[in-house]
């Protein structure tokens, strides 16, 4: 390891009632890591970021062997406790722009809160920040933005609303739940390249959700891709996009519609669905779908190395290019 | 906003010309005129038609209304037959007994319910939530009049505090005038705080689920800030016009308690009306009511449109 874990997460697995939604997920996130969460809707993605920052929906409750955030053990912390540290060192932008900003509250009150509440500095200072964090986003009339209620603003500019008022505090994660979904791509593009640029420059390790593969290869430099509720694939964005060694990443990149596609030539998918149920089984929980599954993947299967920083959950990786033209 | 008073003003004023026709023609029209009322039923036929003529109930309807809308918009309200005094006067001397059951009575139960129903919210499912969740079922079942005679036989004969009956005014005594109106007003404060208790901890629910709440708790906010200042603001509009609608209600529908615990207001001055056949007293107290009742509507809904920075901003964007 040559730098810090910020997040150090063994065997988490995420339970609503009987159901499993999330098992047995590993996961270590260093310093200056810009990590994307990639798999289809339904894979435990949202559900994995929600249980960091400790706001499952109610019934669902978590168990692990170790859940460290920024080396404090959260799993001895009191809720409150637990929610004070992920807001004094987690950003955390959102997926649907709408109703986080408080329809009755003026921005600028809402995005000073989490600053004050934890003592940053003075409201005075907060709103100074908050200027300087919004003309950082893209307004260039902070004062305006300030004084507008979040249901006068357009999508774009609420989600940029929501990542100056994530980056309040000095975050040293920032968590994205799809940061640019429903954006148009002008929007999304500016985001992105804005998230680049804070973690480039300012060393803020960001943890980013999103459906489109794309996306991720351009700007992620690590990644992790779940599969109805595991983590089937973590490895750098070099391997992954290259040479994935889970069947089911490799499915996920074949279906990428390219330019060079033809009118004439169908649309690539996965079939079959993410199965919703009887996601506590210990053997491969894609062999239904995989096209490569043998007898082999009906055992229990356990998280191989196929490279230092490179994982995959398979008992057959597709180990480097040999398999993939 | 200007448009949507000027809307909700407009509606207004039609529900108070319905109900000022309604009023007047059921009142006229059903139990037997003013005049036999007046004078018994051993008067002449000439007696009779002298008094009708004088009284212009030998008009045509409309023009009885006219002339009778005429007077209402003068503040004149005619004179009670049985009191021989103005309608007016009568429902001012009233209105301050009622009006204190009605105030007092919405604050205990807006205080009980905001507090009990944001704290059942927030611990769905808990100790408070399990009490609150009874006493929504208790305070819409007890009958008021019962718990009144309740009141007055275990609190009041027993305790040198409250008075059995009756009405102090507080310019007689302040200290008085409370312990007068503090049994009354928790009859009727418990009857309210059951749908009141709903409305607040419906409404709390589900503005707790809103997402703002959730950003509330990944910035590690403090309890109180993510559920007071942010839940709690965001379910205040429909509880408080609820309370609106409730202590409308009231200053009509005090009647009960007023007589069970004889205090001279609004209500018992209807029934007296009602019981004595004073027509005019009738006329007067019922459009009086109404008319409160719908100002006082439409009072809460462009005070809940003022706190509604959506509805108040409407109209003013560029």
């Amino acid at each position: 390891m040559d730098s810090a874990n910020l997040v150090s997460i063994r065997n988490l697995t995420v339970l609503s009632g009987q159901r499993v939604l999330i098992k047995n997920l590993d996961l270590d996130i260093r310093e200056g890591e810009l990590i994307g969460v990639a798999g289809e809707s339904g894979s435990g993605k949202t559900m994995f970021i929600l249980a960091m920052l400790n706001v499952l929906p109610e019934g669902v409750k978590i168990t692990s062997d170790r859940f460290e955030l920024f080396g404090k053990d959260c799993r001895t912390l009191s809720s409150s406790e637990w929610r004070s540290l992920v807001g004094s060192h987690i950003g955390f932008v959102p997926q649907n722009t709408m109703f986080y900003l408080h329809p009755m509250m003026k921005i600028k009150k809402q995005i000073i809160d989490s600053f004050v509440s934890h003592k940053k500095g003075t409201k005075e200072q907060g709103l100074a920040r908050a200027a300087e964090l919004l003309r950082r986003v893209g307004f260039d009339d902070p004062e305006r933005v300030l004084n507008s209620y979040g249901w006068e603003l357009s999508g774009g500019m609420r989600q940029r609303v929501n990542i100056a008022m994530a980056l309040m505090n000095n975050p040293e994660i920032l968590i994205a739940d799809e940061p640019t979904t429903a954006l148009d791509a002008a929007i999304q593009r500016q985001i992105l390249d804005l998230f680049k640029d804070i973690n480039e420059n300012e060393g803020v390790t960001i943890l980013m959700v999103s459906h489109d593969l794309g996306m991720l290869h351009a700007y992620s430099n690590m990644n992790m891709v779940m599969y109805a509720g595991r983590m089937v694939e973590f490895g750098p964005s070099e391997d992954i996009f290259n040479a994935p060694a889970h069947p089911y990443t490799k499915a996920l990149l074949d279906v990428i519609p390219t330019l060079s596609r033809t009118a004439d030539d169908r649309l690539v998918e996965i079939p079959g669905f993410v199965p919703d149920s009887g996601r506590e089984v210990e053997s491969c929980i894609f062999a239904d779908r995989c096209p490569y599954a043998e007898d082999i993947c009906r055992q229990p299967v356990s998280m191989t190395h196929i490279a230092a920083h490179h994982l995959c959950l398979c008992a057959k990786p597709l180990t480097g290019g040999d398999r993939n033209e | 906003m200007l448009n949507y008073c000027i809307k909700r003003i407009y509606s207004a004023v039609i529900v108070v010309i319905v109900v000022s026709i309604i009023t007047f023609l059921m009142l006229s029209m059903v139990s037997g005129n003013a005049a036999i009322l007046a004078l018994g039923t051993d008067a002449t036929p000439e007696q009779l038609a002298a008094l009708e003529h004088e009284m212009g109930l030998d008009l045509p309807w409309y023009l009885q209304y006219f002339n009778w809308v005429k007077g209402l918009v003068r503040l004149d309200f005619g004179s009670s037959m049985l009191y021989g005094t103005d309608v007016l006067t009568l429902i001012i001397q009233r209105l301050p007994v009622t009006l204190s059951l009605a105030l007092f009575s919405m604050l205990m139960s807006l205080t009980v319910s905001f507090i009990l129903g944001t704290i059942s919210a927030v611990r769905k499912g808990g100790i408070v939530d399990i009490i609150c969740r009874s006493i929504m079922q208790l305070g819409t079942t007890i009958p008021g009049f019962w718990l009144s005679i309740i009141f007055i036989i275990y609190i009041a004969l027993r305790s040198p505090v409250f008075p059995i009956s009756g009405f102090v005014s507080p310019s007689e005594s302040f200290e008085g005038y409370l312990a007068s109106i503090f049994l009354p007003s928790l009859v009727l404060a418990i009857a309210e705080t059951g749908s009141m208790l709903r409305a607040v901890r419906t409404s709390m629910l589900q503005s707790l689920n809103q997402d703002y709440i959730i950003m509330a708790k990944v910035q590690g906010l403090p309890r109180w800030k993510i559920y007071i200042k942010y839940g709690l603001r965001g379910a205040l509009a429909a509880p408080l016009n609820v309370a609106g609608l409730k202590f409308a209600r009231l200053l009509g529908g005090t009647t009960i308690v007023e007589s069970v615990f004889s205090l001279p207001g609004l209500g018992r001055l209807v029934l007296v009306a009602v019981e004595q056949r004073d027509i005019f007293l009738l006329q007067g107290t019922a459009m009086f009511i109404t008319a409160s009742v719908v100002l006082i509507s439409l009072a809460v809904d462009i005070i809940t449109a003022l706190m509604n920075p959506r509805m108040r901003l409407e109209g003013e964007q560029s």
